[in-house]
């Protein structure tokens, strides 16, 4: 009599735990189900544009695949961190990402934190891909950082020779931020070594520091007074802007050309009447009619209300194929190096892009100006190489 | 039985009675009451949610109209003033109202024409490519125009263009700081409990947050659900933010787009509202459980014990253990039910018990009788044969010697007495088996004692003297009249004289003397032996059928044993009884009849007593047997009857017609008409109906002898008859027949 009735209490008592911890247990094995990936960036300050269109870009590429399913089944989670433009701060934010077991990091924006940032990830064999880095400096390197833009090597000799050539400035002067050296200052060399071999003549180079935050005008007078015809600002958006009002303001029609760094919106928000006219290379098919990016640009506008600049596509594009990577792998890090580096022709927003060994791509480039408050193509570059170191 | 298996036992039952019907239903109301008790707890949190939602946009909404008035005072003075000395007045509501980070006029080509604070840096930038600065001027709205919330690259914190058109063409434009939102905010989350408000611009970029570096780093919540049920219009919504489950509220900021969210995680709510209830349901849930638990006991000790007892019980009773049955107590029960039911089985198992034993010796009396049946049939056959065995001697002697010698006489006295002693033992049988059956009808009338013994012994004298035995009688002085069946009486008292006689060695005497007691109106017979006496153990059973006191095989003393089992059974008809007494074996033993007396005398009953019959009366005789009808025809002439003879029923009616007899004796077994057909045919003849009926056959069972008084028979006699009660009968016919009339005059 008794038996029955004690087994059934019995099992109740084991079942219903059971089932519990069970289901706790089936529970967090779904939650641990996302694929973790970083992305650092200089997010504040004058020159967070930049990262902050590439941040908009990565959320709006993983919305776009946890959208269709995710990779691998699984869905990805984006762990974002600020490295407030400081190198130091870029190491720690990726050492950062790393310990919470992130598959990759995409960034940083500008290549003084990327280089501070391959000491910790390379080590590390976690897998960085830059956005926007297009400093010669990283070309040929094989290690685990992956890049969607070519060196400016290649961009910046050519942007040389157009000024030289086509607008006939012999009289170059040159002005940096050396906040961003690896890159600035790397442009600076690249664009004065070419000049010089086209035969032009800097006349001024000048650097400053952007934190520094430094009235322009003196820099300016003294080009003034050295009578150079073009000037070339290595800098960043903000910064660039700001130079270029001040020639205005000391009534100094110079022509202004500036790299790939500054093409943002805050260039021409801040720019006025200043930037109209101001020439610069890059990556970003601005006019290009390719469904792809203009859906990509409507998608962006809709989704944080301004238009996206050349980061936010690039990060879109870095996005998209680490996640193609991801698949390879089934969303592990383990051989995700490999399959970046197997990836060929992959199709990007402005056209297929393909990985060499070194993590390098070769990409169109154009020649830009800005006009009536709009950047345009004023026309294609030759294809741009990875670059050699 | 087979719902044995099936049945749940009274503990499975209950707990599932309890379960289904109790716990269930209470789980459900209890789920249901908390169900409801949440859903108006999260419409309380809603409203709660959206109130303070409204609130931090009614500040929102306060510090813009805050700035637009000032920019308009700002403005105004400008209007009356001049655009010259505006830095002054700037400066002076810059430091009146600290919101503002800059506040600056540009001129008609939108380039900075004065600052405050004064920024060298900035002094005469064109701003012409800012969206909101490209009014031609017309704008005639009287507030100004409020931009898209943008990170203040100077200050890194979120805020606002304020552009105010001046009538002299130019605009004044105050970069509102939004920090206080953020000031709020971080106020109401201070306060509160769970609260978690946040701010973003009409595209869903956050101008306030609880953590400011996301709002520095201009993160967009645009996908966030609740942003999107806000820009839909709707107020509430369910999501996950940073993988937990919230709740919020959202209201929008008037004239902006803004929107503001306040969400608390669903946690928090629960720790509030469902905990309590959940902790209510837990803690009836563990009553409810020992409850239970105790309820459980209860009945296991008032009902399941007791029933599981009983059952056991019942199995003793089945396996006819009562010992174990009888010292059975039950168990305490809680309830008249089951103490009804426990008394009920014992009551039933005292009357298994009391049925069963009187079964038990039913069944031994039942051998016991069946024993001695089969030991009487054994002595029939045995007794039955030893006359059988000389009448067959007799008759060969008969064939062998001449008629008329004395060896002829005694062959046939040989036979005579054998066939008496034959019919002698039919008789006993037939009427042992009739007064089993209660078939026996007494012929009552009132008789003297003394004079039916004195009749019985001098019937039995000679036998006595041949016996070797001697007589001694001692009567009642006084008459004794007593109701009784003389026939009958006689036979008592003949088969007590003749057990006496059987049972003594020749020398040894019978007493017989008789007495009345007239206080108990008993009349005694004693008849005392000095034969071999009875053992003390036979003597209660003496008069039971087929009992001898002595069973040995030999059989010295013959007989059925059935005569003192008769005597019984006459004697108990008259309402007397008989009993027995002896000293021991060889002491001889003493029988002693006592009969009740009739004091209502009626002396003319002597006078019918019946007697001899002289006279000559008609008999006819029906019988298909031409021998019987013969040697009764021979019989009946010789003693001074006049007798015919009838073959069948209708020669038997036509001849009484014409013979016109006063008796018939009338086989039963005839051809055609049977004998009952011819009884019934006679006593609806109006010429025959009076004639005394008698059968005489064969069938002489009590229900043959039934039928036929049913058919309308007076007298039934069993074939062989023998002449002395053939005889007897015919004399009641002249008592019945003619002379009862006249008797009935008297």
């Amino acid at each position: 009599m008794n038996r029955p009735d004690k087994k059934i209490y019995l099992r109740c008592f084991l079942i219903i735990p059971s089932i519990i911890l069970l289901v706790i247990f089936l529970y967090n094995l779904t939650i641990k189900k996302t694929i973790q990936i970083g992305f650092a960036a200089q997010l504040t300050g004058t020159q967070a544009e930049l990262g902050v269109q590439d941040r908009n870009g990565v959320q709006l590429a993983i919305e776009a695949i946890n959208a269709s399913g995710g990779v691998a089944g699984r869905k990805i989670e984006l762990i974002i961190r600020d490295d407030y433009g400081i190198p130091e701060q870029a190491k720690a934010v990726d050492r950062d990402l790393i310990k919470a077991g992130v598959s990759a990091i995409i960034g940083h924006a500008t290549s003084a934190q990327t280089f501070a940032g391959l000491e910790v990830t390379n080590p590390a064999k976690v897998v960085m891909l830059g956005p926007t880095i297009s400093t010669p400096k990283l070309s040929g390197i094989e290690d685990y950082f992956f890049r969607v833009c070519p060196s400016f090597n290649d961009s910046a000799q050519t942007f040389t020779q157009y000024i030289y050539q086509h607008d006939k400035v012999h009289r170059l002067a040159i002005i940096y931020d050396n906040d961003n050296a690896a890159y600035a200052k790397t442009y600076s060399t690249v664009v004065t070594a070419e000049f010089r071999s086209l035969g032009g003549k800097i006349t001024n180079e000048i650097s400053f520091s952007s934190v520094m935050q430094p009235n322009f005008s003196q820099y300016l007078s003294q080009l003034h007074l050295d009578k150079a015809d073009g000037l070339m600002i290595i800098a960043s958006d903000m910064d660039t802007a700001l130079i270029a009002q001040k020639t205005r303001l000391l009534n100094y029609q110079i022509p202004l050309y500036t790299s790939s760094w500054a093409p943002t919106q805050t260039l021409i928000i801040n720019g006025g009447q200043a930037v109209d006219g101001m020439k610069l290379p890059q990556v970003y098919a601005l006019a290009s009619e390719t469904p792809l990016l203009q859906e990509f640009q409507a998608r962006y506008q809709n989704r944080y209300g301004h238009t996206p600049s050349f980061g936010a596509a690039l990060a879109y594009d870095t996005t998209l194929v680490l996640a193609e990577a991801l698949k390879k792998t089934g969303g592990r890090p383990e051989g995700l190096q490999q399959a970046l580096r197997e990836t060929q022709n992959f199709q990007g927003l402005m056209g297929t892009f393909s990985f060499d060994r070194f993590g390098d791509v070769e990409r169109q480039g154009y020649l830009c100006s800005i006009h009536n408050g709009k950047f345009v193509n004023l026309e294609k570059m030759p294809l741009l190489k990875p670059g050699d170191k | 039985m087979t719902n044995e298996k099936t049945a749940p036992s009274l503990r499975q039952l209950f707990l599932r009675l309890v379960f289904l019907r109790l716990l269930l239903p209470l789980l459900i109301l209890g789920l249901i009451t908390t169900s409801l008790v949440i859903y108006w707890g999260e419409r309380n949190l809603e409203n709660q949610q959206n109130e303070i939602a409204r609130s931090v946009a009614q500040i929102a909404v306060n510090h813009l109209n805050q700035g637009c008035q000032i920019l308009n005072a700002i403005a105004n003075i400008a209007g009356t003033t001049g655009t010259e000395d505006l830095s002054s007045v700037m400066s002076g509501t810059l430091k009146a109202y600290e919101y503002f980070d800059t506040l600056y006029y540009l001129d008609a080509n939108n380039k900075i024409k004065s600052l405050v604070p004064s920024l060298p840096r900035y002094l005469g930038l064109d701003m012409s490519n800012i969206s909101y600065f490209q009014g031609k001027g017309d704008n005639k709205d009287r507030n100004p125009i409020i931009s898209r919330p943008f990170i203040s690259p100077r200050t890194g914190e979120p805020t606002v263009y304020l552009i105010k058109t001046l009538t002299s063409g130019g605009k004044l434009v105050g970069e509102l700081n939004l920090g206080l939102l953020q000031t709020e905010i971080t106020n109401i989350i201070k306060s509160s409990d769970g609260d978690f408000v946040f701010i973003l611009d009409q595209y869903g970029t956050l101008i306030a947050h609880p953590f400011p570096e996301l709002v520095k780093q201009q993160t967009n919540f645009k996908n966030l659900k609740i942003v999107q049920q806000g820009f839909a219009g709707k107020p509430n919504a369910l999501y996950q933010y940073d993988k937990t489950p919230v709740l919020a509220g959202v209201t929008r900021v008037e004239n902006t787009g803004w929107l503001v969210v306040d969400q608390i995680p669903l946690s928090s709510f629960f720790v509030s509202y469902a905990c309590t209830l959940l902790l209510a349901l837990l803690g009836s849930l563990i009553i409810w459980l020992v409850l239970i638990w105790n309820l459980r006991k209860q009945l296991y000790r008032y009902v399941s014990t007791p029933l599981e007892q009983l059952s056991k019980v019942t199995n003793d009773l089945i396996e006819g253990d009562y010992n174990r049955v009888n010292s059975f107590s039950s168990a305490p029960t809680a309830f008249a039910e089951l103490n009804k039911l426990t008394s009920d089985f014992q009551l039933m198992s005292s009357i298994l018990q009391s049925r069963e034993n009187k079964l038990v010796n039913m069944a031994q009396e039942l051998r016991e009788a069946d024993n001695r049946k089969n030991e009487f049939l054994g002595v029939l056959s045995h007794e039955l044969r030893n006359p059988l065995a000389s009448i067959t001697s007799s008759l060969s002697l008969l064939e062998l010697v001449k008629q008329g010698g004395t060896q002829e006489k005694k062959a046939k006295d040989v036979i005579k007495r054998q066939i008496a002693q034959l019919s002698r033992m039919v008789d006993d049988l037939l009427d042992i088996t009739r007064i089993s059956r209660n078939k026996i009808k007494l012929q009552k009338r009132s008789l003297e004692l003394n004079e039916i013994v004195q009749r019985s012994l001098e019937d039995y004298q000679l036998f006595l003297e041949q016996s070797g035995l001697s007589l001694e009688a001692m009567y009642s002085p006084t008459p004794i009249y007593i109701d009784a069946d003389e026939t009958r009486l006689m036979q008592i008292i003949g088969n007590l004289l003749h057990n006496a006689a059987k049972f003594s060695k020749p020398g040894g005497y019978i007493k017989v003397f008789i007495e009345s007691d007239s206080l108990k109106k008993l009349a005694t017979i004693h008849i005392a032996d000095n034969g071999i006496g009875i053992a003390p153990e036979m003597l209660s059973s003496l008069f039971q059928p087929f009992m001898q006191a002595e069973s040995s095989l030999d059989r010295s003393r013959g007989g059925l044993g059935l005569g003192l089992a008769l005597v019984k059974g006459l004697v108990d008809m008259h309402g007397g009884s008989v009993s027995v007494s002896s000293a021991g074996l060889d002491k001889g033993s003493e029988f002693t009849i006592r009969i009740p007396i009739n004091d209502k005398i009626d002396k003319s009953e002597k006078e019918i007593c019946p007697n001899k019959f002289m006279g000559s009366l008609r008999v006819l005789v029906i019988d298909d047997n031409a021998d019987i009808a013969e040697i009764l025809k021979e019989l009946l002439t010789t003693i001074g009857y006049i007798v015919e003879i009838a073959k069948n029923g209708t020669d038997g009616i036509k001849k009484a017609i014409n013979f016109e007899p006063e008796i018939l004796i009338c086989d039963i077994g005839l051809p055609g008409m049977n004998g009952y057909d011819v009884a019934r045919a006679f006593r609806s003849d109006q010429r025959l109906k009076d004639i005394f009926l008698i059968a005489m056959t064969g069938y002489a069972l009590p229900e043959d002898l039934q039928k036929a008084f049913d058919a309308g028979f007076d007298r039934h006699l069993a074939k062989p008859v023998d002449l002395e009660k053939l005889e007897y009968t015919l004399s009641q016919a002249k008592v019945n027949t003619p002379s009862r009339v006249e008797i009935s005059k008297l």
